[in-house]
């Protein structure tokens, strides 16, 4: 069962800050929602093929280049932007 | 009273005929939509916003020349309603988050071009529980949505305002979308007409992504004719998604006309699972559905009893492949490309600027599922849960298989209740998850899925039937649905929202 160091490492890999107020809940639901799940073990499911999918086969597009959207349009949406491009942090040359 | 705002209290074949005869336009129509719909935001908040009036009535004025000419297509002219979850271009579209709550879209979802194109007249963005991760649209960033038939309670969810806009008659349509019963449950908890396409029948392309294997955009409407006409129009093959199908798109509008005139219920073998009737659910809703079944082999159909034997497992396997799934699509809101950027963000780390915007951005339910999502995803646990989900839901899907040898619907309960109270539930995820626990192995194996209401209970809270078809009959169930309306048409009683603004129109063409 997940432990508060499992929540840790899973917030980390989802890239999301839980706040140190909020641990407490989420690590409350989280535990509840798996322990009610656990009967899932029981399902028989020796030889059978995992359905990923609800479509049997995939119809792929011809790969032709198409008019893209418009650069501006899009950087709009940016929460900042330079110069038609989108603004980052330094991830470069920094002090670590 | 204007004839507008009689006949959208009324039935969807009549306000279409009205418009093809002329005797309303689509000007009145959008007008009355639109001042319903401010008229109603503060006791439902239905809408996370509304289109430019401006904008609206050169819609609806381009919708009545092509009336004029002799133009017929059944949503021409049409009021809207569309889930803020599906991109309209120049329209803000906020999945109901803080993450997008200025997120301008940059072009149109394909089913809102192809409403467009066909005439119908977007009024607004409808409210929805934050990312559709919810059944009440109580985690809506922008509140919570309510029922018009009780403002008290939930309109159900995720796609609530969507429920709640057709239901107070604001408008005679509106797109859900629907991952594990987002359509079919508020329809059930709102008095009104839901359907769950086949999946692969309609694009995805430009609906805000929760669970891929599972999302599928649908119509809401007052009465099952309206759900064909909506379905009809957004239908089809998109090159834009490369799973959706490209067999040919029925017509649903008139088939549907013609299963209800030629009475096909009759000779329907309609099973009802005994999975679905078991514990948890509300007596009274039992005998209002079992109430629904007796009048449907009055009818004409058979009905069987046959069994879904992994039914238990569906909640699980649901909420594991849907988290799974989330965990990679909601991985894209980075606070670089678009949506929430932190803005106390001091270390200068771009680690923590990605771990701040998404902590601030998505709400409670949001961050939780996608915590349990990359869980089931990770190393050391993807077998337990992830593919062992995966291969439970190839076996829930073969007992669907199996099932339809012997019967050609499916049906239950919607929802194991009628609708609950605003508040309630919101700390005990579990129990909010049951409300979902008939609707969701539809989406597993891929199947189309109808809600349409038979009755009330003694509260006076809309209770629904659930009829589920093979994969691509959603004409099938769009007949049924519509054949026991037309004999059944106190189902299509307006909610009490609804009626403040006048009678109904009676009448057919």
């Amino acid at each position: 069962m997940a432990t508060r160091e499992d929540i840790f490492k899973i917030a980390k890999l989802a890239r999301i800050r839980i706040r140190e107020e909020e641990l407490s809940k989420v690590e409350a639901k989280f535990t509840a929602i798996l322990e009610s799940f656990q009967f899932l073990s029981e399902a028989e499911t020796e030889g059978v093929e995992p359905m990923f999918h609800a479509m049997d086969s995939l119809k792929l597009r011809v790969d032709e280049p198409e008019e893209p959207l418009d650069r501006g349009e899009l950087l709009r949406n940016a929460p900042d932007q330079f110069e038609g491009s989108f603004r980052i942090p330094r991830v470069v040359g920094s002090d670590e | 009273m204007s004839d507008a705002s009689l006949l959208l209290n009324g039935s969807f074949e009549h306000l279409r005929c009205a418009l093809d005869e002329g005797r309303v336009t689509a000007v009145e129509l959008a007008r009355e939509s639109l001042d319903r719909a401010r008229a109603t935001q503060p006791e439902l908040n239905a809408f996370v916003s509304l289109s430019e009036q401006a904008e609206v009535l050169r819609n609806a004025e381009a919708a009545d020349a092509r009336l004029l000419r002799g133009e017929r297509h059944p949503v021409l002219g049409m009021p809207v309603a569309v889930k803020d979850l599906i991109l309209t271009r120049g329209q803000r579209t906020t999945a109901a988050s803080r993450m997008l709550e200025n997120f301008v879209a940059p072009y149109d979802a394909t089913v809102s071009a192809r409403l467009k194109q066909s005439g119908a007249v977007i009024i607004g963005k409808a409210n929805l529980d934050e990312f559709a991760m919810g059944s009440s649209n109580q985690t809506s960033y922008f509140g919570p949505s309510r029922n018009p038939w009780d403002s008290t309670r939930v309109p159900g969810g995720s796609s609530g305002g969507s429920a709640a806009a057709v239901a107070a008659r604001v408008s005679p349509l509106s797109l859900g979308t629907d991952t594990g019963g987002s359509i079919r449950q508020p329809a059930s908890f709102c008095g009104i007409t839901g359907l769950k396409p086949t999946y692969g029948r309609v694009s995805r392309y430009g609906v805000v992504a929760f669970a891929s294997s599972l999302d599928q955009v649908g119509p809401m409407c007052t009465d099952a004719l309206g759900c064909a006409a909506t379905l009809e129009a957004i239908s089809g093959g998109d090159v834009h998604d490369a799973t959706s199908s490209s067999r040919p798109v029925p017509k649903f509008f008139e088939d549907t006309i013609a299963f209800r005139s030629l009475e096909k219920i009759r000779g329907l073998r309609i099973g009802v699972p005994k999975e679905y009737l078991g514990q948890g659910l509300d007596p009274e809703v039992g005998r209002i559905v079992q109430e629904a079944l007796d009048n449907l082999q009055a009818l004409g159909a058979e009905i069987k009893s046959i069994s879904l034997p992994h039914t238990r497992f569906a909640l699980p396997v649901y909420y594991l492949v849907a988290t799974s799934e989330a965990s990679s699509n909601l991985a894209r809101y980075d606070g670089i490309h678009y949506g929430h950027r932190a803005k106390d963000f001091t270390s200068g780390k771009l680690e923590d600027l990605y771990a701040l915007s998404r902590g601030e951005g998505f709400g409670e339910e949001v961050r939780l599922r996608i915590l349990l999502g990359t869980y089931a995803l990770s190393s050391g646990y993807y077998d337990a849960y992830y593919r062992k989900a995966s291969q439970v839901r190839a076996l829930i899907r073969q007992d669907f298989e199996t099932a339809f040898r012997d019967c050609d619907l499916i049906a239950s309960p919607t929802s194991p209740t009628t609708a609950f109270g605003v508040g309630e539930k919101t700390d005990d995820p579990i129990a909010m998850y049951l409300a979902d626990v008939y609707t969701l192995s539809a989406n597993l194996a891929g199947l189309p899925g109808l809600s349409m209401n038979v009755g009330f209970d003694a509260k006076r809270l809309p209770v629904g039937l659930q009829l589920m078809a093979p994969w691509w009959e959603e004409t099938r169930l769009l007949g049924t649905a519509a054949q026991y309306q037309a004999i059944h048409p106190s189902t299509l009683t307006p909610s009490p929202v609804a009626l403040k603004f006048g009678r109904v129109a009676q009448g057919g063409c």
